[in-house]
């Protein structure tokens, strides 16, 4: 009976030897749900303002380009779903992923290059954080969403480095995954928000 | 234990005394304020107060899945030497 009761005990580990989430990824998704609420927070500003009565947007300045920000939704998006091929390879061999990894941070670069061509091409008509309050919001909110893109393509970059020297850990590997599907995931929420 | 009589009249008491809407808020009551823009306040209050609260409500969920997983594989796993 005793012995029995022994080898059971046996069996478990001790609940404080056992972590549920790498603390690299518990951090990343703490940071990420204080970056939520900072989003959450612009885009319901910007949908109380919109919702006032003035004309949105104002009646002498354009719109914003729908349908090239459109293609790069897509780019954006496929830049997920490269980094998911690389979760999946990581998984099965890590030095498979790398391809996968690379695209992702090809394409995010891509999506940060032609949001910026874009905000060249409004300055360069005037249309700047003071010219109305559809361009505030357009320019705080698009501007916050590319500090994000711009540091997670810099820590996606960071994880290629060390996945192609054979250094990069699986808590490391999520850490970044969460920030960049929170980078990729945020953003059709705002092109409906403040694009449409 | 009895309840006291007199709790129902200071409660009376203080739901009289409570002050009525100020109709100071500029959105809701101001110069052309219409339904459209105190529904925009509504919904987005919901959405930041129901955000945190569903964001953590996932993570507390996903973290008892994932302990009752361990649990799980040490109970099938073979014992200890």
């Amino acid at each position: 009976m005793t012995s029995g009761v022994v080898s059971l005990d046996a069996r478990r580990k001790p609940a404080a030897g056992r972590q549920l989430l790498p603390s690299a990824v518990m951090g990343m998704l703490l940071f990420v749900f204080t970056e939520s609420m900072l989003f959450a927070g612009l885009i319901s500003a910007h949908a109380v303002v919109r919702a006032s009565g003035l004309p949105w947007p104002p009646t002498d300045q354009p719109r914003l380009p729908q349908i090239a920000t459109l293609l790069n939704t897509a780019v954006l998006l496929f830049s997920g779903g490269a980094l998911i091929i690389a979760r999946l390879a990581f998984r099965r061999r890590p030095a498979d992923a790398a391809t996968p990894l690379l695209v992702a941070v090809l394409c995010g670069a891509a999506f940060v290059g032609l949001q910026g061509r874009e905000w060249v091409a409004l300055i360069a008509h005037g249309l700047t954080l003071t010219s109305s309050s559809y361009y505030s919001f357009f320019y705080v909110i698009v501007g916050c969403h590319a500090v994000h893109a711009l540091a997670a393509i810099v820590t996606l970059a960071w994880a290629w480095r060390r996945l192609k020297a054979g250094r990069l850990t699986p808590a490391q590997f999520g850490a970044v995954q969460v920030f960049w599907f929170f980078v990729v995931l945020v953003w059709p929420v705002i092109y409906f928000r403040v694009y449409l | 234990m009895r309840p006291r009589r007199w709790i129902p009249g200071i409660a009376a008491t203080l739901l009289a005394a409570l002050p009525k809407i100020a109709l100071a808020c500029p959105f809701c009551f101001g110069v052309g304020a219409d339904g459209k823009n105190a529904a925009a306040f509504a919904a987005t209050t919901t959405f930041l107060s129901a955000l945190p609260l569903a964001l953590v409500f996932s993570l507390v969920t996903y973290l008892r899945r994932r302990a009752q997983q361990l649990d799980d594989a040490d109970s099938s796993a073979p014992p200890a030497p």
